[in-house]
């Protein structure tokens, strides 16, 4: 019943980036300048980097919380998790235009953190057997394991109590961005 | 086991969330919108307009440029509550701002002036790609033919200041010492941008026809010191090509 899989969603991920890295390469080639981050194509970024981002923390805490949302496997949510939670931050990078003032930097420094704090989390969560369907196995696979077990576990318990309080802040933090853009710069009209 | 406990809306998440909006909050009210500023504003100081030196020394006053997007009146009314000198030039073709609106541009004061770039960033930025210079220049536009198709906006707009460029022929091409007294600086009457002699006609110096049609010389061939000295010793060894028998 033990998942052993690779990382298809991780290569996946890194094949958007690299698309999306390109069109944007291309934009700067065209206009011989890096995207505003108010301009059409800085705000699309932006935009839909952070819907991605917020599909990332949604709909995987969703799913994994309802008691009545049960379609899915918790493991194809977790590699969408992982898909989303790498694109979108990826996105929401090209959309600062390289410039980190203010709450905006922060924000992106929150980005960075927790997409790190996320690959930490996904070497822990794998250590713990799973059933196929992504739920952790109760009993050890072996009375040896179980030391190392307990430790993976608990190690996972401390991460989700870092990784969980980062994405709120990083999400209230973008929700006052977003307020702040539209009432300063709604089309800067 | 981690289902019952974990997930976005546990307790510590949502006292992290209240805590994180109290101190959004709590930072906005102190410092204004500042938090959302992009950058820092220009400090390029100037004659007082509205009794602001510059950008910069208002800085933390955010409504003083940017007013809600439910106000209909937008940016570019806060603009021009302080610099009333363009205000004056919109409805004036003969002025920079004029011409331009007159010759078709559009976009907001923003277009070609952003801020926000830092203290000593250049106030103009003009993208050649969406400027028609054909169009533009006061009190006639300045259409770009010729030689001076393609060349860098800075040849003749230093330090990215585009208001009263000049525009005679001199203030970028001096005259030559050789020139000065013997020709006028109504350039246009000899040259144009992309023939050096299009108008030029040579006086008759031999009686007959011009040296230049009679013999192809160039204008070194008989001015070697200067355009006010002329010799025909290159092809005439007597100096003396209007003489009898076809000269010598």
């Amino acid at each position: 019943m033990l998942r052993r899989t690779g990382n298809p969603e991780v290569w996946f991920a890194l094949l958007a980036m690299l698309l999306i890295g390109g069109v944007y390469a291309v934009v700067v080639w065209q206009t011989k300048a890096i995207p505003a981050a108010a301009g059409l194509f800085g705000h699309l970024l932006g935009i839909v980097g952070f819907l991605l981002m917020l599909m990332t923390e949604i709909l995987y805490s969703l799913r994994k919380r309802s008691r009545l949302a049960r379609w899915g496997r918790m493991s194809d949510w977790l590699q969408f998790h992982i898909f989303t939670g790498l694109v979108g931050p990826f996105m929401v990078l090209l959309h600062t235009s390289w410039k980190f003032n203010g709450l905006a930097g922060a924000l992106t420094l929150l980005t960075i953190i927790i997409v790190a704090s996320g690959f930490v989390g996904r070497y822990i969560y794998t250590r713990i057997p799973r059933t196929v369907e992504g739920v952790a196995l109760e009993s050890p696979a072996g009375e040896t394991q179980s030391a190392a077990l307990a430790r993976s576990r608990k190690a996972l318990s401390v991460w989700y109590a870092v990784h969980i309080p980062i994405g709120i802040t990083l999400f209230v933090a973008a929700f006052f961005h977003i307020a702040g853009a539209l009432y300063y710069a709604t089309l800067l009209h | 086991m981690e289902k019952s406990r974990l997930g976005c809306l546990t307790r510590s998440g949502l006292i992290i969330a209240v805590l994180a909006i109290l101190v959004l909050s709590a930072v906005l009210i102190v410092w204004g919108g500042v938090l959302f500023s992009p950058g820092p504003l220009n400090a390029q100081s100037g004659k007082p307009l509205g009794g602001v030196s510059s950008h910069a020394v208002i800085g933390s006053r955010c409504s003083a440029c940017h007013s809600p997007f439910w106000d209909a009146a937008g940016m570019a009314s806060l603009c021009m509550k302080c610099h009333t000198d363009i205000t004056a030039q919109q409805f004036d073709s003969q002025t920079l701002h004029g011409s331009l609106l007159a010759g078709g541009m559009s976009g907001s004061c923003w277009s070609c002036h952003p801020d926000h770039r830092g203290t000593n960033a250049t106030l103009t930025f003009i993208d050649p790609a969406h400027f028609s210079h054909d169009k533009l220049g006061y009190p006639t536009p300045f259409p770009l033919t010729g030689a001076h198709v393609g060349l860098a906006c800075t040849r003749c707009h230093a330090n990215n200041i585009f208001i009263n460029t000049p525009r005679d022929c001199v203030s970028c091409h001096p005259e030559p010492a050789s020139h000065v007294g013997q020709f006028s600086t109504n350039c246009v009457q000899c040259h144009s941008t992309s023939n050096w002699n299009a108008n030029f006609a040579h006086p008759d110096a031999c009686g007959r026809r011009s040296c230049l049609e009679h013999h192809g010389a160039t204008c070194a061939d008989c001015h070697p010191v200067n355009d006010s000295t002329a010799t025909c010793t290159k092809c005439h060894r007597n100096n003396n090509p209007g003489g009898d028998g076809g000269g010598g």
